[in-house]
């Protein structure tokens, strides 16, 4: 079974873009388990990433009625704004031979 | 056999089940015929268990953390829907896939959406109406309507109808056939790949022939071979290291480097260009810089004041020195703009012209005018005039190094 090459530590951003991009699968609302699974984090440290991302503005948490089915998350139009900035960003630094990690994140 | 139920790390032999078959973690299912298991209605696995046989149900629910192993084939005539991860050594064929996790496959046919959240691998073939993944995408040959990935995705060529979206990198491995390709990162092709539109930001390239009706280049664009496209927008760089071949615009905004020749029905050159010949039907019209080794040809040329072209220029009405006001109106592309206002006063730099009627603007120079019809602007200098009907403007208060001649036959233009 092949595993995904990844790179050994990813940025506070690049895990924000990331969780974002696995809840974009999912437009009518993704769970935190299936969500946890899809970003390689487990739920815990997934939490306070969702809770940030919230209170950017970012995500919108809808909760379910029926108990069993919990909570869900959705993007806000924000969300899909700072995605195509990240990768127009990341393509631009590839292209001067930065790269996000190195030139903003510090 | 109705309902079944298989604890947790139990193994059972089945056959066919009439009803549901709910697995407990860390199961393992065979098959008593050896080959196949049936269950008409729903199978629910708690989380990581095996499949040691081909496997058919109605719909497959697998929950909890861990990944489902199927030894075989796994047929799900509705819903796949997996919260962790599958792999599967053989076809995987559903209705419908929705994966958390991961899922690994020989061959993938889906009738309608396959989402997955973090990585797909399909090592032979994929099929299916669209496809979503958020991390990577690692796939055979492709039959695709859509596909949308978040981060990487790799296919081995086939045909993608509708739209491709990547955030981070698009590669494909064998020739590809695609309707609307929008990289933002970096887009990998190899050769004799046909697409509808490309949309690129950061880096493309192409390992040879290219063909597209729509380019559309913000980023780096490099292609190894010769290109055929209806519309192309470049205000990037653009390298070509074979022949160009536009059948209506081409504008370039950035810099434009061909090694072979140009032909296209119309060209805007504003920033920098290079090719070795153009071959223009209708109208050039150049702000910045232009080079060419064997000439460029057009049926109107305009070169706007402050731009600079060496090479040989045909056309049938050439204008030299154009004030930036006809620049200013050509849209509101930054590049142009920009351009045009940095030019402004500048002086006008062209070589030798063969042309029917030449307008030579205020400070402007060039070479050797060859021309039914010679217009000239105070302050402008050309080294020799040959002209057949009429010499005309402000000749008195232009620099002309040779008296004009005028003759009554012009060489032949050598394009």
């Amino acid at each position: 079974m092949k595993q995904p090459r990844r790179s050994p530590k990813r940025s506070k951003v690049e895990l924000y873009a990331t969780v974002l991009e696995v809840i974009k699968v999912h437009p009518e609302g993704a769970r935190i388990t299936k969500m946890s699974y899809g970003v390689g984090v487990p739920i815990d440290r997934l939490k306070p990433i969702l809770n940030d991302l919230a209170s950017f503005g970012l995500l919108q948490t809808l909760i379910s009625e029926d108990k069993d089915e919990g909570r869900f998350y959705v993007l806000t139009p924000r969300a899909f704004e700072f995605l195509e900035t990240y990768w127009k960003m990341k393509s631009f630094l590839e292209v001067f031979g930065g790269s996000v990690q190195r030139d903003f994140l510090v | 056999m109705a309902d079944y139920q298989v604890p947790r790390g139990g193994v059972a032999k089945l056959e066919h089940i009439d009803g549901e078959l709910k697995v407990g973690n860390k199961a393992r299912i065979e098959a008593s015929n050896g080959k196949l298991v049936i269950v008409s209605k729903s199978a629910y696995f708690a989380g990581a268990s095996q499949v040691s046989c081909n496997f058919e149900c109605d719909s497959l629910h697998v929950q909890h953390g861990g990944t489902l192993r199927v030894n075989g084939d796994l047929i799900v005539h509705k819903l796949l829907d997996v919260n962790h991860s599958i792999d599967v050594s053989g076809l995987i064929k559903a209705g419908e896939i929705d994966v958390g996790g991961r899922i690994y496959s020989k061959v993938i046919e889906c009738d309608g959406r396959t989402r997955v959240g973090g990585f797909l691998d399909v090592k032979e073939k994929l099929e299916a109406r669209s496809v979503d993944v958020g991390g990577t995408a690692e796939a055979g040959e492709v039959t695709l309507q859509d596909l949308n990935v978040g981060g990487v995705a790799t296919v081995r060529g086939g045909t993608i109808t509708g739209k491709i979206r990547v955030g981070g990198k698009f590669e494909s491995k064998a020739p590809l056939e695609f309707g609307d390709l929008k990289v933002i990162g970096k887009i990998l092709l190899p050769a004799n790949c046909k697409g509808e539109k490309v949309s690129t930001f950061g880096r493309f390239s192409a390992a040879g022939n290219f063909e597209c009706k729509e380019l559309e280049n913000k980023g780096r664009m490099e292609i190894k071979g010769n290109c055929k496209s209806q519309i192309i927008d470049s205000s990037g760089k653009l390298t070509l290291l074979g022949s160009l071949e536009v059948s209506r615009e081409f504008d370039t905004w950035g810099t434009t480097e061909i090694s072979g020749v140009l032909e296209s029905s119309n060209l805007r050159i504003a920033g920098s260009f290079e090719a070795q010949r153009v071959l223009v039907n209708n109208e050039i019209e150049l702000v910045g810089q232009a080079e060419t080794r064997e000439g460029m040809k057009g049926d109107v040329v305009f070169v706007h004041s402050g731009s600079k072209y060496k090479g040989i220029l045909v056309g049938g009405k050439v204008e030299i020195g154009k004030s930036y006001e006809v620049v200013s109106n050509w849209n509101t592309k930054w590049a142009g703009q920009n351009l045009a206002f940095r030019l402004v006063g500048k002086e006008t730099r062209v070589e030798d012209i063969y042309a029917k009627e030449v307008h030579l603007g205020h400070a402007s120079r060039c070479r050797k005018i060859f021309a039914e019809v010679v217009e000239l602007e105070a302050g402008c200098v050309a080294e020799e005039i040959n002209y057949t009907k009429e010499l005309r403007g402000e000749i008195d208060k232009s620099f002309i190094n040779r008296f004009p001649k005028k003759v009554t036959l012009l060489p032949n233009p050598p394009l």
